[in-house]
């Protein structure tokens, strides 16, 4: 039995094995055994059905933010095709859940495994682009999807798009939301869970080695482009069962939900989360939804209190884009980057006055 | 084949008016190694500026364009001021995300007020004296800012910084004040031209959406960094699209992007540079 | 102050870059006017520093000075920027000549004259022609197409486009080969003497300048020390202090 111990003053650690550990001390699990006690039991419990929506969109755009802080935040691609590998997942789970009566549990894994063919395929120009090249060629990519999803209407709909059929978790609308609240948050805990890690392996160490100089990388030894291609992979894997939960959690989608916007609020999640963290992506996900409500509320008041008609699209966008350009301005290690500053100003209490945190600008 | 010389000729003024856009595009990254994504939303800003203040004042066309004009201005430069200065230089890749953002809050700032009420004024189909003023004021405007590169001495300080920073501000360019005004330059020739497409294209605001990218496709084509690149780039997919769009409809959509990622593929640095 | 005869004065000066403390520390010295000086130290020393610091590039590296002061004909200058600084008369040429690539020579000379509004920039070309006539036939060529000779004349002409009163010159010597680097060594001596320019070499051994040079000093762990007579000798310093 691991004794319970608090943390010492400072942020030091006598062994290698407390450098491997997930949570310096006890209480770290004790804090995620907490939350998912809340997430899990209490919360659906108290809360009304539409919070239970919004959480619910909370977890699945934090999945694919996860996804995308392994191909940008980890290994330093910037990547602005992330809304069409998310499109990729849904569809692929939509098509196959209608047209050959594919169940749920196989249907979610399957859009995940074709996101990230398409993912690789989205990669490919990494063989020799990177940096601004890499963005120019994601956004091309974007554009192809886009133009597939809307033209290629025996599979997808067109621009009408296409629903689950009636058959797919026939419960009551109420029922079916609870479900995929409870699908999407215990996925998005083995997820996060299995990026952690895969971050602390050997894969995360040599994606932020080519992050950091994918030319030192490669003199190293490494073959910097097949794990630029694993790390797309295994991002839009992330994100294409995102999008596949997505499609179970609106029922329908066309391809006016996976435009370029859409990569943009991915991006910006990132960076408001924090750039290179899985929690960060979390945090992320959570305000963009956070501003996407307020901004639903800030139309009605505008409209109903001033007489002034803006769109709570123009808002949400207004306002994302703004704190994205502020975060990387001012804090471009985003809210993890924020938290752990508090954290160690605390930690390392009376001495917090001196103590360089790695990030100041 | 008069039908064929209408749509090159409807070409060749989309893509003088793209090629301005192309050359601002490439000033900011010359003067402030700034890859600007905002920049095609930015011609999407001009245009819809345009569109509102023609809804609201109707008639003098020459005064809602000097109006337009007016406002872009100020709205570049509080941006310049607020959101780029104070932090330069950034690197390249906090750069983008800053462009980024930009591009979202205009893309915000497009979708604030819905243009239906304006007067969708329909073109037909063949020849149209609009494209000649078009290409005229396009092929005006790129000349100026070709003298202004290749012949002002702010053009010289421009390639200057390009070539050598250190160097340049080891010679005393106030770097920072010509990115002020490198940005004030290439921001009006973006919203300029996204005027001008707008017009050319009858005034329809169902066009200001995919404008947000669709002056990339010409810049890669003519490469990052070239000025004569990035004219023949403009002009090359102007023609394009204005071929594909009238022939096959949706492959207007869907060529310049392909074309965009197959250079990309093949010859990043752009097809139309041969400088090394 | 002695300001009537030093044209820069130093005194006191520390520097410190955010990830190395006291690149200089307590650097004191000062030169008259229309000399030559010749800084020489190893690498690290902080020669590239020290002239960093004078000519204000610094504060773009990160770096900061942290103490003393830096007087130029009697007026402080450590505060300014490097535009105002060179329109004191103070010009740096950095390490590596650091040439307009994609620009003719012409327009890398035109470039030296910008801080000085109005100037009589064609004058000021003829002059640069006068002292390197071997720049002239090549004035449309690009600066990439030069020889790293041409370079260095180029870079000392744009120097003196901009009318200073004060050259400091960063290792004139790396990759060019002796017979070059003697005539450009006369043709900074003939400007020194007509123009009444004062030069600071900074070098890692005195192996040219040092026949010419009025003065020469040591620089280590940033800090000066004036070498004995007989420590220098034409490879460099023989012993450190």
């Amino acid at each position: 039995m691991k004794r319970f111990h608090f943390y010492n003053c400072g942020d030091f650690k006598a062994s290698y094995e407390e450098e491997l550990s997930l949570f310096q001390t006890g209480l770290g699990w004790l804090w995620l055994i907490i939350g998912l006690i809340l997430i899990l039991t209490v919360i659906p419990m108290s809360v009304n059905p539409p919070v239970i929506r919004i959480l619910s969109l909370m977890g699945i755009y934090s999945i694919a933010a996860v996804g995308l802080n392994i191909i940008t935040g980890y290994t330093g691609m910037i990547s602005l095709g992330h809304s069409a590998i998310f499109g990729m997942g849904a569809y692929t789970a939509v098509i196959l859940a209608s047209g050959m009566n594919a169940p749920f549990w196989l249907a979610v894994p399957a859009g995940g495994l074709i996101s990230a063919i398409i993912g690789i395929g989205f990669g490919i120009p990494a063989f020799r682009l990177s940096g601004f090249y890499m963005c120019f060629a994601t956004l091309a990519c974007q554009k192809i999807m886009e133009f597939i999803f809307i033209h290629w209407k025996g599979l997808t709909g067109g621009v009408d798009g296409i629903s689950l059929p009636e058959t797919v978790f026939p419960a009551p609308a109420l029922k079916n939301d609870m479900i995929i609240y409870y699908i999407v948050f215990i996925l998005l805990a083995l997820m996060s869970w299995a990026a952690v890690n895969l971050l602390r392996s050997k894969f995360g160490r040599v994606f932020l080695a080519i992050k950091d100089d994918r030319k030192v990388a490669g003199t190293m030894g490494i073959p910097v482009f097949k794990y630029k291609l694993l790390s797309f992979a295994v991002g839009s894997f992330y994100t294409g069962i995102a999008g596949a939960l997505f499609a179970y959690y609106n029922r329908h989608i066309s391809p006016g939900d996976f435009t370029l916007s859409l990569s943009i609020v991915f991006i910006a999640m990132i960076i408001i989360g924090g750039i290179g963290s899985v929690r960060g992506s979390i945090y992320g996900a959570v305000v963009i939804i956070l501003i996407k409500e307020a901004s639903v509320y800030g139309e009605r008041t505008l409209s109903d209190m001033f007489d002034i008609s803006l769109t709570s699209a123009s808002l949400y966008a207004f306002v994302t884009g703004l704190l994205m350009v502020l975060f990387i301005i001012l804090k471009p290690k985003g809210l993890a980057g924020i938290w752990d500053d508090i954290c160690s100003a605390f930690r390392s209490w009376p001495f917090s006055q001196g103590i360089d945190h790695g990030f100041k600008r | 084949m008069n039908d064929l010389l209408n749509l090159l000729f409807k070409g060749l003024s989309l893509g003088s008016l793209y090629a301005l856009s192309a050359m601002g595009f490439v000033l900011i990254f010359r003067a402030g190694g700034i890859v600007n994504l905002a920049h095609g939303q930015l011609m999407a800003m001009g245009a819809f500026i345009f569109l509102l203040l023609y809804g609201f004042l109707d008639g003098g066309f020459i005064i809602v364009l000097l109006l337009t004009t007016l406002i872009c201005l100020l709205m570049i430069l509080v941006i310049e001021r607020l959101l780029i200065r104070p932090f330069y230089p950034i690197d390249m890749k906090k750069a983008i995300f800053v462009t980024l953002g930009i591009m979202f809050m205009f893309k915000g700032l497009i979708a604030s007020v819905s243009l239906s009420s304006v007067e969708v004024v329909s073109k037909g189909q063949g020849f149209d004296s609009v494209h000649l003023y078009i290409l005229a004021a396009g092929i005006v405007s790129i000349i100026i800012l070709l003298l202004f590169y290749k012949r002002s001495s702010l053009g010289l300080y421009i390639r200057a910084v390009s070539d050598n920073r250190k160097a340049a501000l080891s010679i005393g360019i106030p770097v920072k004040r010509l990115l002020t005004f490198t940005v004030l330059i290439a921001g009006m020739a973006s919203a300029i031209s996204g005027i001008l497409v707008i017009i050319g294209s009858g005034m329809n605001a169902a066009d200001l959406g995919p404008m947000e990218a669709r002056i990339f496709p010409s810049i890669i084509l003519g490469g990052l960094g070239s000025m004569t690149g990035a004219i023949m780039g403009g002009i090359i997919m102007g023609i394009i699209e204005s071929c594909s769009g009238e022939q096959s409809g949706p492959l207007r959509d869907l060529l310049p992007y392909l074309i965009m990622l197959v250079i990309l593929l093949i010859r990043p640095k752009g097809l139309l540079t041969f400088k090394s | 102050m002695d300001s009537r005869d030093n044209i820069l004065s130093i005194n006191d000066l520390h520097v410190s870059y955010p990830h190395h403390r006291d690149t200089l520390r307590g650097v004191t010295f000062s030169i008259k006017r229309g000399s030559i000086v010749s800084v020489v130290g190893s690498n690290g020393a902080g020669k590239t520093t020290l002239l960093n610091t004078i000519s204000g590039i610094i504060r773009y590296d990160g770096g900061k000075i942290t103490g003393g002061e830096i007087n130029f004909k009697g007026k402080r200058i450590d505060n300014l920027k490097p535009v105002q600084i060179i329109r004191e008369g103070i010009v740096h040429i950095l390490e590596g000549r650091r040439e307009f690539s994609s620009l003719t020579i012409e327009e890398n000379l035109c470039l030296g004259s910008l801080t000085r509004s109005g100037s009589p920039t064609k004058r000021g070309i003829e002059m640069v022609y006068s002292y390197f006539p071997s720049l002239f036939p090549k004035k449309k060529t690009l600066a990439a197409d030069c020889g790293p000779g041409e370079l260095q004349m180029l870079a000392i002409g744009r120097a003196l486009m901009a009318q200073p009163e004060l050259i400091l010159l960063d290792e004139p010597y790396q990759r060019i080969s002796p017979v070059l680097a003697g005539d450009l060594f006369s043709a900074i001596s003939q400007i020194n003497k007509e123009e009444a320019i004062a030069f600071i070499f900074v070098e890692r051994a005195p192996c040219m300048s040092f026949q010419v040079t009025d003065d020469v000093l040591g620089i280590s762990d940033g800090m000066i020390f004036r070498p004995d007579k007989g420590m220098i000798n034409s490879s460099g310093l023989s012993a450190r202090s």
